[in-house]
């Protein structure tokens, strides 16, 4: 698995979330000019994104950013509750488990703030060999 | 007498730059069914340990050593399946098996030296990790006598 497959593989399991398959929520992989909370944005990080970990592996740190809503957080906690633990539990059943969620906070992108969680992925990718 | 100046230098200075452990060649087993298995290790050490004889007398102390003992120890990633490491190692564990181990995967060469001999595969931790990370396991080769080096 290199890096690109790494954030394929979890762009997959977050579409097996219900509400992803229903077309409440959205998936993406990478970031995007506009998107329609709630989502799921995959980015790499934090940094460092990758650091050695075997002669042929790397240890890559991607994380899946729950998007609840514009930064409002009165209106969003509830779903941006619900998007962590949905994603952590596909993350996992996909074995790919968030090593750390982290708390609510600010998320820009695009020149618009978002309230988001990072659910932060370490996996190995190959590296040589 | 008269002064001919200083000795000529007849030493071999040691200009080769330092080498940097990238993709180390350690192979396990009899040919053609040797593991390979250096891209599950994070840590290759092949160390040489030599017990001490210290003798000491009226005229001072002496030290002499036994005979060299090869240990080569590889801190690996534990994987499983059909090319997984456990699955790859575990019928040689406990077993005296042929090794190979050079500083690249390039052949043998004076940059690149070989060492070769028979070493017993100490058993592997099967699982060692906490939730949610890699399983980390020394892979130990006990060396039996005296490798052979060589440069080609």
């Amino acid at each position: 698995m290199n890096l690109t497959d790494l954030f394929a593989a979890i762009g997959a399991a977050l579409k097996q979330i219900t509400e992803v398959i229903s077309g409440d929520w959205q998936v993406f992989i990478g970031p995007v000019d506009a998107v329609s909370p709630p989502a799921f944005v995959i980015v790499g990080g934090p940094d460092p994104m990758l650091t050695e970990s075997s002669f042929c592996t790397d240890a890559a740190h991607v994380q899946a950013v729950a998007i609840a809503a514009r930064l409002d957080v009165e209106g969003t906690y509830p779903i941006l509750l619900a998007m962590v633990d949905a994603g952590n539990d596909a993350l996992a059943a996909a074995g790919l488990r968030p090593f750390q969620t982290l708390a609510p906070a600010p998320f820009e992108m695009a020149q618009l703030q978002y309230l988001a969680a990072r659910l932060q992925v370490r996996q190995p990718v190959a590296r040589g060999g | 007498m008269t002064d001919t100046g200083p000795e000529p230098q007849v030493q071999t200075p040691v200009t080769q730059a330092p080498w940097v452990l990238v993709h180390p060649y350690i192979s396990i087993g009899t040919t053609p069914n040797d593991v390979e298995m250096h891209c599950s290790a994070t840590n290759l050490v092949v160390a040489a340990a030599q017990d001490e004889n210290k003798k000491e007398s009226f005229c001072g102390a002496y030290v002499t050593y036994k005979p060299v003992i090869w240990t080569i120890t590889a801190t690996s990633l534990m994987s499983y399946g059909t090319a997984g490491l456990w699955n790859l190692l575990q019928p040689m564990m406990g077993t005296v098996v042929p090794f190979e181990v050079r500083p690249d995967t390039g052949v043998a060469s004076p940059t690149n030296p070989s060492m070769k001999g028979t070493a017993m595969l100490k058993w592997v931790d099967f699982i060692n990790g906490a939730a949610n990370e890699i399983s980390e396991c020394d892979v130990v080769l006990a060396v039996q006598g005296t490798p052979t080096f060589a440069t080609a």
